[in-house]
């Protein structure tokens, strides 16, 4: 079977630094959230970028449905793949709605403005990242939480069938967090394959299909959030400082934690 | 977002101007040529419509009419070409003169003259024939040449922080200032040389021909073949080089279309105007400040913006000064130095956190 985004022997350093990834290998299927987790500086948006063609990997091969993302045309790719990226270089002076069509570049013919089909793209991308009620606002005057889930908005309006999300909650109030990951929780049963990189052990444990470890450039372990948040896997990348426990629903939770007072 | 005027009001108070602007050039100097019908019936002929004037009267609206047509050609080029570079660079402070593109064009023409031998005679009689192609064709290496390696110094990245812009701009231009320097030292023994020269340093729209009107008006109609092809582009760049390649954009063909069309403007500017600063830098600023950033309407508003801005200011200079009008690169530099100042004292803020 082809997977929806695949990486082979991935390794990839930066100009004068050290190596960011160092030889991984992953795959994503379509219907599953995987998370990547993993402490600051591990690799983790290096490795996204590398899975979404935007970085060029020194060895190793990133592929979607199969096709080597370097040798994809990059509307192509955009129409195969999008992109949340934690935040942008620099905010457009533009309305929630007319940013969000910028997801509609990849479709959109280029004597033409925006179809029918791209306003309709929009609008459902709008309700399903529920900013529909921004949609007139100036970007520049959202809150962090808003303005995370306009960018989900410009994913979803791409109309891609994979999707990669980098550190979507760095920013968010805990009520945000929730309805960020709900909404890419509910993208991936609906069929998309979806990846999220983020450094939040507790959200992945609570919606991630699958989870992968990432540590100085190299996976450590992949699999269910059971299998993957526990102490023998984390307390190497994470330190001996850590509280394990269980949610209601059984699934794990860990809390940083400095040890019982003397 | 600020309230700003509707693109489509701006272009057409400019579309009004162009004309207006055209017309008061054409009726202004010491022959007093009054009489709105008689100009255009004149400039109609000149362009080979209808019964030309009498002789003398005649012969003063085609001077005048080809000075005006290649300066509102020259000043709209210049503006789309720092359209472009701002939009490429995504920083307000980048102009064709700022990068030392005009330098670069104009380093390239004063080598193609002095290899065609002989400067001054071709500058007198103007461009003329095949010279004038390669003359013009040598401007636009020296503008592609510098635009290309300020992209390339500028890294594959993106985005340039205004003082290293600055930076860059001051080396390539302190480089071809040597350079330029160095053959003007070369032939300083030549007063009538060294005398064009130094003309050419300051730009000039005196004596222009038509074939001057019509190099710098097919470089602007070419570059502006390109605007279609990478306005949308340069919108979505603005949040982001990564960004926009997440979204389908293939930036490095908008880079060669932006670097092409870019130097191809300034090129044809420098070509037949010499050297003008700040026309570039002040007409985009306004007209970002005026109707918004889009480039769809950006970058032609620019050029509309530019040409009124190049003639008005050409025309007032000759009502006001007479036949002592100042060369028109001078003219810019005393109006665009303090906006230039005046840009950089705004945008300290930017400065001080370098």
């Amino acid at each position: 079977m082809v997977s929806a985004l695949q990486g082979t022997g991935l390794r990839y350093a930066y100009e004068r630094g050290p190596l960011a990834v160092d030889g991984v290998d992953l795959a994503v299927e379509e219907g599953e959230l995987l998370v990547v987790l993993g402490p600051n500086g591990s690799g983790k948006s290096t490795l996204l970028r590398l899975l979404a063609g935007l970085l060029r990997p020194d060895a190793g091969e990133a592929r979607v449905d199969g096709v080597p993302a370097a040798g994809l045309l990059p509307r192509e790719r955009a129409r195969r793949l999008a992109v949340v990226p934690q935040a942008l270089a620099a905010l457009p002076d533009l309305p929630v709605e007319a940013f969000v069509l910028a997801g509609r570049y990849a479709h959109m013919g280029r004597w033409r403005g925006a179809s029918p089909a791209d306003r309709a793209a929009v609008h459902d991308a709008l309700e399903a990242a529920e900013v529909a009620d921004l949609a007139a606002r100036p970007l520049a005057d959202l809150s962090g939480g808003q303005r995370q889930r306009v960018l989900v908005a410009r994913a979803l309006a791409q109309a891609a069938p994979r999707l990669l999300v980098d550190e979507p909650t760095a920013a968010l109030d805990l009520h945000h967090q929730l309805r960020i990951f709900g909404l890419l929780a509910r993208l991936a049963r609906a069929g998309r394959a979806v990846l999220v990189v983020t450094h939040d052990v507790n959200l992945a444990s609570q919606h991630a299909s699958r989870v992968a470890l990432l540590h100085a450039g190299r996976l450590c372990a992949v699999g269910s959030p059971a299998e993957v948040l526990r102490r023998v896997v984390l307390e190497p990348v994470y330190g001996p400082q850590l509280h394990f426990g269980a949610l209601p629903d059984g699934r794990p939770f860990v809390l940083p934690w400095r040890g019982a007072a003397p | 977002m600020r309230r700003r005027v509707p693109a489509a009001l701006l272009g057409g108070l400019l579309l009004l101007a162009l004309p207006l602007l055209l017309g008061w050039s054409l009726g202004t100097g010491a022959a007093g040529l009054h009489d709105a019908r008689a100009l255009a019936r004149g400039a109609a002929a000149a362009l080979g419509f209808g019964t030309p004037l009498d002789s003398p009267l005649q012969a003063i609206v085609e001077l005048r009419l080809w000075r005006a047509l290649t300066t509102a050609g020259v000043g709209a080029a210049l503006a789309l070409s720092g359209a472009l570079l701002q939009g490429l660079f995504r920083n307000p402070l980048a102009s064709p003169s700022v990068l030392g593109v005009t330098s670069g064009a104009a380093l390239g023409a004063t080598l193609a003259i002095l290899a065609l031998g002989g400067f001054g005679p071709l500058l007198f009689s103007g461009l003329q024939g095949a010279s004038g192609v390669l003359v013009t064709a040598a401007a636009f290496a020296g503008a592609a040449g510098v635009v290309t390696l300020v992209t390339l110094l500028a890294g594959a990245g993106g985005r340039v922080s205004v003082p290293a812009l600055l930076l860059l701009g001051l080396a390539v231009n302190t480089c071809i200032a040597g350079v330029l320097a160095l053959v003007s030292a070369l032939v300083l023994a030549d007063w009538e040389v060294s005398r064009a020269i130094l003309a050419w340093t300051f730009g000039t729209l005196d004596d222009r021909a038509p074939q001057h009107a019509a190099t710098v008006w097919s470089g602007l109609l070419l570059a502006g073949l390109m605007v279609p092809f990478v306005s949308r582009e340069l919108d979505l760049l603005a949040a982001g080089e990564e960004d926009a390649r997440s979204l389908g954009v293939d930036t490095a063909a908008v880079r060669r279309r932006v670097v092409l069309a870019s130097s191809l403007a300034a090129a044809a500017a420098v070509a037949v105007a010499g050297q003008i600063a700040f026309v570039g830098l002040v007409a985009p600023h306004l007209v970002r400040l005026l109707a918004g950033r889009a480039h769809r309407t950006l970058l032609p508003l620019s050029a509309l913006f530019g040409a009124c801005f190049l003639l008005g200011l050409d025309t007032l200079q000759r009502v006001l000064l007479g036949a002592h009008a100042l060369p028109p690169g001078v003219a810019m530099s005393l109006v665009g130095g303090p906006f230039f100042l005046a840009l950089l004292l705004l945008s300290r803020r930017e400065l001080d956190t370098w």
